[in-house]
């Protein structure tokens, strides 16, 4: 009897090892309260309008300007294949939410401009680059996010996507 | 019970198999199909089942004895404390809880203090299982009525300048607020979903509602958690005051607007 108390209580014992660093863990989940906590351009563009006053305008296109970071290499063009996969994952660049592109993807949103065609439109991949990068330094509190800014894509994968939208090989240019 | 399970999972895959293929549609037109289909294959529409079960959770004793019906009479309609025309001017400060309440929070705080449950049970999906359908029947109590939310107390008016400052507050990893997707670009798409304009709408009027993608019956609650959770910021708990926030802004939004509960959404 004794020694069953001891095993069952060294196995409770043991649990509760193993979900110490589970429990520490979950002390850190993420909150509401901290995940509304807004940088200054955020709480600039929060108003109906969803504009920045006239008196902040330049201060708040430097500061975004001043965001955008480059890849290592200096190589904004990366591989479109690779770019075709990050454009349309949910969990990476999610574009599909609010561009259509590639004119085989019918579920695609209209809150941006159809990119179909886009490289033979626009020539400049360092101005879709930075675009990318951080939307808010061309328009103001675009509703378009700022995926390098918030580190949702790196600089590399920010160029794949700007190879995949300029290279005449890519279904969009097709 | 059971066939009715059943026949729901049969029509809601059904559902999805005509989603999947689907295209750009009118979404009014959608909903209504969707809706008329339903009506067909069950002879009743399954929000209408959750008023009945919401009902039965009414009349039915909590472990002090007490029920609903205890203090707001048969079918919410007692001399004391009626329910009729209630949801119409929720969110509300309630004194015996110091506190402005959406209809979620009101229901738990009155079965926590009034019919003996514990807190700590109710609190989670053991809770909501109770809270939503009790919130739907309640609800359906308005209908008819327009809505009418005042900001009497001050603690109304701050509730709703919270509420009003969440609505276009620009967070998160996405950037977003709800005033981009909903005022903005309401109507516009993400995806093949068209946005809501819940103002324009008068969208508290008709929620809680049932929807038909999800097979589902959800609170405002529900919702505002699952918009939060699309733009990539960490849902507020159930009761949150949040949720009071954005309701009020909401509701005060809708006003005018006629009550009819269980509303029917993708």
């Amino acid at each position: 009897m004794r020694k069953w108390i001891v095993s069952v209580v060294g196995l409770i014992f043991g649990i509760y090892l193993i979900y110490i660093p589970d429990t520490a863990e979950a002390g850190k989940k993420r909150t509401f309260e901290e995940d509304i906590k807004q940088d200054w351009a955020q709480k600039v563009c929060s108003n109906p309008e969803s504009k920045v006053p006239p008196e902040l305008l330049d201060k708040f296109l430097e500061e975004q300007r001043k965001l955008i970071k480059y890849p290592e290499s200096g190589n904004i063009y990366g591989d479109w294949k690779r770019g075709e996969k990050l454009f349309s994952n949910p969990k990476k660049g999610n574009c599909y939410a609010c561009h259509c592109a590639d004119p085989k993807e019918l579920a695609c949103g209209n809150l941006g401009p159809n990119l179909k065609g886009y490289g033979k439109k626009k020539k400049d991949p360092e101005y879709t680059y930075r675009k990318i990068y951080n939307s808010w330094a061309y328009v103001p509190c675009s509703v378009m996010y700022r995926a390098g800014v918030h580190g949702r894509l790196t600089p590399e994968e920010i160029a794949d996507i700007v190879a995949y939208l300029h290279s005449p090989e890519s279904p969009i240019n097709k | 019970m059971i066939i009715r399970y059943a026949l729901l999972a049969l029509v809601t895959s059904g559902m999805l198999a005509v989603s999947i293929g689907e295209e750009i549609k009118d979404p009014a037109e959608e909903v209504k199909k969707q809706k008329k289909l339903l009506l067909e294959v069950m002879g009743v529409l399954p929000g209408d089942l959750i008023v009945e079960e919401g009902k039965e959770y009414f009349h039915k004793k909590g472990p002090n004895g007490k029920s609903c019906a205890s203090c707001h009479g048969k079918d919410g309609k007692g001399e004391k404390m009626p329910l009729v025309g209630a949801y119409a001017t929720m969110p509300k400060y309630y004194k015996d809880i110091d506190k402005v309440a959406d209809i979620d929070l009101r229901i738990k705080s009155c079965m926590e203090k009034y019919l003996g449950y514990d807190p700590k049970k109710i609190s989670g999906k053991a809770g909501r299982k109770v809270i939503v359908p009790l919130a739907t029947y309640v609800a359906s109590l308005s209908n008819g009525m327009k809505f009418n939310v005042k900001l009497d107390h001050p603690k109304e008016k701050e509730m709703f300048e919270k509420g009003k400052e969440l609505w276009y507050a620009r967070v998160g990893k996405m950037d977003f607020s709800c005033a981009m997707c909903h005022d903005k670009y309401g109507g516009y798409r993400i995806r093949l979903q068209t946005l809501a304009k819940p103002k324009e709408s008068k969208v508290m009027r008709y929620w809680p509602a049932y929807r038909y993608s999800k097979d589902k019956m959800w609170t405002m609650e529900d919702r505002i958690r699952g918009c939060y959770k699309q733009i990539r910021v960490t849902r507020p708990p159930f009761y949150h005051w949040a949720h009071v926030a954005l309701q009020m802004y909401m509701a005060v939004n809708s006003n005018g607007g006629v009550v009819e509960v269980p509303g029917f959404v993708r």
